[in-house]
């Protein structure tokens, strides 16, 4: 069991590994309701879902359909509170976002291909707008940039060129294939493990430099990580640019989102709180570039 | 290569018989029932179905809702559009024999039963007054078997399944069509557009819209089988698909997408009836075959009269098909049993307003057509 | 009980003329040349606990229905007051359903048809209209239980599949194409499918057994929920079979246990009256409804039961619950109520269907007086019509109709050419 995870997370990390649609959950799910039974029978998508299944997480195959999803309070599996301020809050439904952009509609046809975005909406789950977008036979969900709308086309591709691109905003290419100072969001940090970095509303990283085979780039913590130059992240500043600055207005706002009021206790605070002003850490390196050994 | 490491043999308290924390839990074989229990049945995953094919088969039935509307059930169907209805139908629409007395009259209780008096909740659902005005609708136009006896050569059929197969441009395509109503009739309709219109289309280029594949929205299957199938056996004496008509239920949906659907339906009649009467091999026909189908949702109507010139749908040039669509006609704009008054001011009366006799002119043309 | 605290201070107190009078004391011995009086009417009060006071309410709330302007109100008044009461089903599997069902809303059965809609032996019909409407009635057979390929029925829901579009199919198509002859069968008539059909009406009296009323009268108060498979409805009331008076053979079974033993069991909802459209609706007469009995009262099981003696009941009340509930409601459409009996007849028929057997039912509303003031000095009696149930076909073989039975036939068209007589 151990070994076919293993096996997974390999192959997961491969560039062209098509996505896998196998139906049969990685982990045997334990049993702790009768209804879990029930979800274990594998309900197809055209029966209606037992909304609110506290195992809705556990869903392989790829959807645009929203996906009930269960509130936790903030309590792990043991029942306790892990995290305080956590309850409440309107119900959330949530859509399966594909981050991994360079997914190729047809995996026996790698290239650079296009796809037209149908709608661009807001997402409860996320600060920042999400679009569908359609392309070859499929449709999915990605971050949607700042200038999307419905209506438009974005190019994905993954071959660096020895010119660099004049990307448009939204589109999705290497890091490598970028002129430096471009902003770009949604980040991976190895090749083909769908992005992870720079998603929130608002945010874009800047391209520094390029260093033989690999890339420098300026987070929004001003922090710096380096990768290589084959992972794909997108053009462009995630949408929802005003975020940071909207105003809660009360109290019953933050309930909404799902935050549960500060206890009020008040403490005299230590050592940790305040503003630290602190030297940037290094530049994270993602590359695993192997170190020439110190030949003594 | 690493299962087989004697250290990583996992000791599990199956000798025991009973678990302990320090044990793993022995996998058990599967059990077997023995006997079939259709209640408790699992199905085998895909690949071990029967009819598990590896190419797929994209597969259109009744609640698919295509992206791009009419125009990706268009290039399905290798068809051109003509906006508009062909001229012998617009002929019997505007026939003054071709009407009952106090048509208007009649069509308007018709909508204030199907929308006011059906039922005694206030506001009576779409989902509650279209199969009603649908089948008040019908009953009038069935009342014209007194003047036209030919009528009676019809019969209608509810929950038809009709499956047919076709390929378009190297992807199989296959449509479904269960639960909907279907007007068949003894003598098959006579093609509306001449030899000459049908060999002009040849020219016509068939829209596509890059990037989005137009099978996209279409189920995409493994396990199917190839059939064309009317569903209807052989001997019947009703042997010709007349009408097909469909009422939109569950969801509100865009009518472009509605449309889609109800050419789509004329479609699959037209080309299983044409397999089945020209067999499987993609040709052109000689006699073309027409269908006509009617959609609602209970106050707008779209017509479409489709003419299947051709079952050579593989490649995308060469002889096309032809659709008529009449989209969007509304029977009545608005119905509503009280009136809308806003700060002691009536906005919108109670009643029927926007009567189009228009629409059941044309209904009742689709209707007669082929007896007149 | 009102107390006249100061009744001995009232004029006319010592005459005793205010200890429990009830009834508008008419001006007693002025027959001619009666002046008008020069005191109100005496009547109860209306707000004592007294059951004199009972008695004036209830007189009031009847002048209330009476005097209500249009219908609707009327039916308003009457349903407004919801209490527990008892749901009958017309398409039950309780045994000798029908003789209950008879009592409840006081019909006598009759065997057989009215000489005016049955089919005599001697009766030639024209051989050309028989054989083409008996192609018509294969055909449609045929389609649905040979030719049309349909999936596998669902548990318990067989009848879905064969039976039931048969109906949906034969009854506008026979009515289409008898509509030449009966002209009321026209555009000007309406078929519904699978509408809603309800009456509510009151009959009898009980004693409150427990709970906080105990040892009071009540009435029992009843109401039917149907929906038939399909009926049409027209714009004029057919023709009685019967003058408004006829009593008619054969007695009504009297049952004297309490209804509960049936079973039948009292809910609390809405008050429904409704013919299948609202009281707007031009088409507010009824012509004929279609049934379909479910499988569980289908002939085989009974046989396998060893209930062959019930076979035919199903179908009895069936007739008798939904043709009383149909007719009832109709009547009540036109302002007719238990306390303003009807004062012509409200005639209806019902085809009713059971895989391959048929069997036809007439109905005639004579009294829609069941309430137990009303029913003192009632002599009239509902009659409901009927025959047995006789097969249609023997067998369906490849394409091919065996042993089609032309009486049914003729019966079935005889029925659909029944029309109001002055057309």
């Amino acid at each position: 069991m151990a070994i076919s995870n293993l096996i997974r997370t390999f192959g997961s990390l491969l560039l062209s590994s098509s996505p896998h649609l196998s139906q049969i959950p990685a982990s045997p799910r334990p049993l702790y309701l009768v209804s879990h039974l029930s979800a274990y029978r594998e309900i197809s998508t055209s029966t209606a879902v037992f909304a609110r299944d506290p195992l809705w997480k556990c869903r392989t195959k790829y959807t645009i359909k929203p996906i009930p999803k269960t509130k936790t309070g903030g309590r792990d599996h043991t029942g306790r509170i892990r995290v305080h301020g956590i309850g409440g809050g309107r119900k959330q439904c949530y859509r399966m976002i594909d981050f991994q952009r360079l997914r190729y509609p047809d995996p026996a046809e790698p290239g650079p291909f296009e796809e037209k975005v149908l709608l661009v909406r807001y997402d409860p789950c996320r600060s920042g707008h999400i679009a569908l977008v359609a392309g070859g036979k499929r449709k999915r969900w990605i971050i949607a940039t700042e200038n999307m709308v419905a209506g438009d086309t974005i190019k994905t591709s993954g071959k660096i060129e020895r010119m660099t691109v004049s990307a448009n905003d939204g589109d999705a290419y290497p890091v490598g294939a970028l002129p430096l100072g471009t902003l770009i969001n949604n980040l991976e940090s190895h090749p083909g493990k769908g992005a992870q970095y720079i998603r929130a509303a608002g945010t874009c990283g800047v391209l520094l430099r390029k260093v033989n085979g690999t890339a420098i780039i300026q987070l929004p913590s001003k922090r710096q990580m380096q990768v290589l130059e084959t992972c794909v992240a997108t053009v462009g500043r995630v949408s929802n640019v005003e975020h940071n600055q909207r105003n809660l207005g009360k109290a019953g706002r933050n309930r909404w989102l799902g935050k549960r009021p500060d206890s009020g206790l008040w403490q005299r605070k230590g050592g940790w709180a305040g503003r630290k002003i602190k030297p940037l850490p290094e530049i994270k390196n993602y590359v695993n570039l192997p170190v020439p050994a110190v030949q003594l | 290569m690493l299962a087989q490491l004697p250290e990583l043999d996992t000791v599990t308290y199956v000798e025991k018989m009973y678990p302990v924390p320090w044990l793993a839990k022995p996998t058990f074989p599967k059990w077997e029932r023995g006997w079939h229990d259709p209640y408790h049945y699992r199905s085998p995953p895909k690949e071990e179905m029967p009819d598990y094919k590896t190419r797929p088969c994209y597969e259109f039935h009744r609640r698919s809702r295509l992206q791009e509307g009419v125009k990706q059930a268009l290039w399905l169907t290798k068809a051109k559009l003509i906006k508009g209805l062909p001229p012998p139908i617009l002929n019997i629409m505007n026939d003054v024999a071709h009407q009952l007395e106090d048509q208007d009259e009649r069509i308007q209780n018709a909508i204030s039963h199907a929308c006011f008096w059906a039922g005694t909740e206030e506001d009576i659902s779409f989902e509650k007054y279209s199969p009603v005005l649908l089948e008040d609708l019908l009953h009038l136009c069935r009342s014209m078997t007194v003047k036209y006896p030919l009528l009676s050569k019809r019969m209608m059929a509810q929950d038809y399944r009709v499956t047919a197969t076709w390929e378009r441009e190297s992807a199989l395509i296959q449509i479904h069509i269960t639960h909907g109503k279907l007007l068949n009739a003894v003598n098959c309709l006579q093609p509306i557009a001449s030899n000459d219109e049908i060999l002009a289309t040849e020219n016509y280029a068939l829209e596509t819209f890059y990037p989005i594949s137009p099978i996209i929205d279409l189920r995409e299957k493994n396990v199917y089988k190839i059939k064309n199938d009317t569903g209807f056996n052989k001997g019947y004496p009703y042997p010709y698909p007349h009408t097909a008509y469909t009422v939109e239920t569950g969801k509100r949906e865009k009518s472009e997408h509605f449309q889609a659907r109800v050419l789509m339906f004329a479609f699959g009649n037209a080309l299983a009836k044409a397999k089945e009467l020209y067999g499987d091999e993609p040709k052109v026909l000689e006699k073309p075959i027409v269908v006509q189908s009617i959609g609602t949702n209970g106050q707008s109507f779209q017509f479409v009269v489709f003419q299947l010139n051709t079952t050579d749908l593989d490649p995308s040039n060469g002889v096309k098909n032809l659709a008529w669509l009449d989209a969007d006609q509304l029977l009545f704009e608005d119905a509503r049993k009280h009136p809308e008054i806003k700060r002691k001011e009536v906005l919108i009366p109670a009643g029927i307003h926007g009567y189009k006799s228009d629409t059941f002119k044309k209904f009742l043309a689709f209707y007669l057509h082929g007896v007149v | 009980m009102a107390v006249f605290r100061a009744w001995r201070r009232l004029p006319g107190a010592y005459l005793g003329q205010f200890m429990h009078s009830e009834a508008s004391a008419a001006p007693s011995s002025d027959a001619a040349a009666s002046p008008a009086p020069l005191y109100p009417p005496v009547v109860a009060s209306a707000t004592a606990k007294s059951k004199a006071a009972k008695l004036r309410r209830r007189e009031l709330y009847y002048q209330r229905i009476h005097d209500a302007p249009t219908v609707e109100e009327k039916l308003e008044i009457y349903g407004r007051r919801q209490r527990l009461k008892y749901v009958v089903y017309p398409q039950t599997w309780t045994l000798n359903a029908d003789r209950w069902y008879q009592h409840f809303t006081k019909t006598v059965f009759v065997p057989g048809l009215p000489a005016s809609i049955a089919v005599g032996k001697e009766e030639q019909k024209d051989d050309l209209d028989l054989a083409e409407l008996r192609s018509i009635v294969c055909e449609v057979l045929l389609q649905e239980y040979y030719y049309q390929r349909k999936q596998r029925p669902k548990l318990f829901r067989a009848s879905e599949q064969g039976p039931a579009p048969f109906i949906t199919h034969l009854v506008p198509k026979l009515a289409a194409r008898l509509a030449c002859l009966n002209p009321v069968l026209g555009p000007s008539s309406v078929i519904d499918f699978q509408p809603d059909v309800n009456f509510y009406w009151l009959r009898g009296e009980t004693v409150v057994p427990r709970g906080h009323r105990r040892g009071r009268i009540d009435p029992f108060r009843f109401q039917i929920d149907d929906k038939p498979r399909c009926q049409i409805r027209i714009r004029k009331q057919l023709s009685e079979f019967e003058p408004l008076d006829y009593l008619g053979p054969g007695d009504i079974p009297v049952i004297q246990h309490l209804p509960d033993r049936l079973p039948l069991f009292k809910r609390q909802y809405q008050n429904k009256i409704f013919i299948g459209s609202q009281i707007s609706d031009p088409c507010c007469y009824g012509h004929t409804q279609f049934h379909l009995l479910p499988d569980k009262v289908k002939r085989e099981r009974l046989i396998g039961l060893k209930l062959t003696d019930q076979i035919e009941v199903p179908y009895r009340a069936n007739a008798v619950a939904s043709l009383f509930a149909w007719t009832g409601a109709q009547a009540m459409y036109q302002g007719f109520w238990s306390e303003d009996d009807v004062t012509r007849p409200f005639v209806s028929q019902a085809v009713i269907f059971e895989g391959r057997y048929v069997a036809f039912f007439c109905y005639q509303l004579n009294t829609l007086a069941l309430t137990v003031d009303a029913d003192k000095n009632n002599p009239r009696r509902n009659i409901c019509w009927g025959t047995e149930s006789k097969p249609l076909y023997e067998a369906i073989e490849n394409s091919d109709v065996k042993g089609f039975n032309d009486e049914v036939l003729a019966q079935f068209v005889k029925f659909l050419l029944n029309r109001p007589k002055e057309l």
